[in-house]
């Protein structure tokens, strides 16, 4: 089943606002809050219809399923994990229901809270700052491309406890006369510490890649809400292709470093720490899945792909800025010019 | 035969012996190294200051000698001096290392001429420093004292040089320089005012090329974009405990190593310029 939400007032779609924070009417301006929506929206009736047969019957195309658009009824294309999406031929937004209802409801996400000018003016800002970067990525065209998403995510709470031993050491100096003393304490040091780490997010999704969504982290808890699903409205959205249980791993990678550093930091005063022996037990407290923002935007330049994401609430950039050979071999040359220049000279009148 | 064979041998060993005399310079005990033309010492003084000057000579290897003079022909006392000691055949090595002290009656001034390793060993400071040593002697017109001060300052001060900064002074004599200023550059000291300024540039470019490679892949690899979650991020603070932490002391060990004592990298020699014979000679002195 899918859905969209109508405005009360104009029967437009009604699509979230980062900015706002609310539900507002592209075309007569009307603003309500989702929990209003909601309440309204219980008494509409749904107009989308899945196309006959369940998803899994469908043998070849088991990747793609076709649902009929809220709006226009025409036919839209989704793979197996899309949650949201805009209809390719009306262009209004739409949820699908049944993936986003029972065991694959998120019980909370973040909203967007940058809306998608400032996601443009903040990518233009970025690409102007690389100094080596070519001057497509300036241009208007790519740049209307982007697109807002709410990536899947586990949320993983878990208990680490390690017990870590370490040789350390103290140096001092001192001086007698011709020789210099050089002091070297040695010191055996041990350290038992357990520790809590909550809500670490790990991408459920396979079509992002898990680094960039690493590095898109942190996101501001205090701002996490119950999940409604007119949130997702005017954005697109994935369903977690990956279980709690498959994404363990990852996590516990990284918890596994998050103790160790922890336990780390609890050593101090040494000028040199050098770790014998290290042992770590992990358990899992609980796992959430939770929808989190992220402005994307795919960019091809020189047969490779570039990948530029933004966290959605806020704002921090992660890509790697492509480098223009021609733009870096100009500056090099620039350089080299000056600096012999001013060697030179200098040479001279001294 | 016999006669014939003796005489032979004994004019090849003559002959050896004046080539060798050519070659090399030899210190002669017994030249001149007072000459008072302006008569200001008293006999006995005057020999009493050759023999200084000889033994001194003997300890720091370099010529020492003193001369006064009444009428420079119209020379300052730099050049006339520079004029005598390449005249008088000062300094007894291939450089022609010395020092000459020189009282000039006719312009007020005395001078302390070097020529050779001597430029190296005083360099302008040192010349400064005996000149002001020298002041209040020549200010009373003590000439013999002040000559006496002089062939002390020249020894005290060699002996220093020789200890604390012998690595730029000793070369000298195991190397075939004739002149001060071939001795500079080819050794690079501070000194040295005549570089190439076509090596230079090379230099300058060499610099400017690393320089800007560096420049270039710093502000490459701001490019990339960072991890800022860390554990702190994540790391519920009331669930933190240390369960158990010891540090216990074992052993100390202990290492020494001799401090070397700066040899004065930073020393550098004495300005030097060209004689009436294109020699080098450096100096300076004061009015009296």
């Amino acid at each position: 089943m899918v859905r969209s939400y109508q405005c009360p007032g104009c029967s437009a779609p009604m699509e979230f606002n980062g900015e706002k924070q609310k539900m507002v009417c592209e075309h007569c301006g009307t603003e309500l809050t989702v929990e209003e929506l909601e309440e309204i929206s219980k008494f509409n009736v749904d107009t989308g219809e899945q196309v006959e047969g369940d998803f899994t019957e469908t043998g070849e195309t088991a990747d793609f399923v076709t649902f009929k658009c809220s709006s226009c009824g025409a036919e839209i294309l989704t793979d197996e994990n899309t949650s949201a999406t805009f209809c390719s031929f009306c262009g209004r937004p739409n949820m699908v229901q049944n993936r986003l209802t029972g065991a694959l409801a998120p019980k909370h996400l973040i909203p967007f809270k940058i809306n998608k000018q400032s996601a443009v003016e903040k990518y233009r800002e970025w690409a102007k700052k690389g100094l080596f970067t070519p001057s497509l990525f300036s241009s208007n065209a790519t740049i209307e491309k982007i697109t807002g998403m709410y990536v899947p995510f586990w949320m993983y709470d878990y208990n680490a406890r390690m017990n870590l031993t370490a040789d350390c050491t103290k140096v001092r100096h001192s001086r007698k006369g011709d020789y210099e003393y050089t002091y070297t304490d040695h010191y055996i040091v041990t350290r038992d510490v357990e520790a809590e780490y909550d809500k670490l997010p790990t991408d459920a999704s396979e079509k992002m890649p898990d680094d960039v969504m690493d590095k898109v982290e942190p996101y501001n808890y205090n701002e996490i809400t119950d999940f409604e699903m007119p949130y997702l409205s005017g954005y697109y959205s994935e369903k977690y292709n990956y279980t709690a249980e498959q994404l363990s791993p990852r996590a516990e990678k990284r918890i596994r470093q998050y103790i160790l550093d922890t336990t780390k930091s609890t050593i101090s005063g040494y000028a040199t720490v050098n770790i014998t022996r290290q042992n770590s037990m992990l358990s899992k407290l609980k796992a959430e899945y939770m929808l989190m923002p992220v402005w994307i935007l795919n960019l091809r330049y020189n047969d490779k792909d570039f990948l530029f994401a933004m966290n959605g609430q806020t704002g921090k950039i992660v890509a790697d800025r492509p480098l223009s050979k021609g733009k870096m071999i100009g500056w090099y040359v620039g350089l080299t010019i000056v600096i012999t220049a001013i060697l030179f000279l200098v040479g001279r009148f001294l | 035969m016999k006669k014939k064979k003796l005489a032979l041998s004994l004019l090849i060993i003559g002959l050896v012996y004046v080539m060798l005399c050519g070659y090399t310079r030899i210190f002669d005990e017994n030249a001149v190294k007072v000459y008072d033309l302006a008569e200001l010492f008293k006999e006995s003084e005057a020999e009493e200051l050759q023999t200084r000057c000889v033994s001194a000579a003997k300890t720091t290897k370099l010529d020492v000698g003193v001369l006064t003079v009444n009428d420079t022909m119209g020379l300052s006392t730099r050049d006339f001096s520079d004029a005598f000691y390449d005249k008088y055949g000062y300094g007894f090595d291939q450089g022609y290392s010395g020092v000459l002290f020189v009282i000039d009656m006719d312009n007020r001034e005395f001078y302390i001429n070097t020529c050779g390793i001597a430029i190296q060993y005083f360099n302008d400071d040192d010349i400064e420093d005996i000149s002001c040593e020298l002041d209040d002697l020549m200010g009373s017109h003590d000439y013999y004292g002040a000559s006496k001060k002089f062939i002390e300052e020249v020894e005290n001060h060699v002996h220093y040089i020789n200890e604390n900064y012998s690595e730029q002074v000793n070369p000298w004599f195991a190397e075939n320089y004739t002149d001060y200023a071939d001795y500079i550059n080819a050794h690079d000291f501070d000194n040295s005012r005549k570089k190439s300024p076509l090596k230079n540039i090379f230099v300058d470019l060499g610099i400017g090329l690393l320089t800007s490679a560096i420049i270039v892949l710093i502000i490459a690899s701001g490019n990339k974009s960072k991890m800022t979650a860390n554990a702190n991020t994540y790391l519920n603070n009331n669930k933190f405990t240390v369960h158990h932490k010891s540090d216990i002391f074992l052993r100390t060990t202990v290492t020494k190593h001799k401090i070397e004592s700066s040899s004065g990298g930073g020393r550098s020699g004495g300005s030097y310029h060209s004689s009436s014979s294109g020699r080098s000679h450096g100096g300076g002195g004061h009015k009296f």
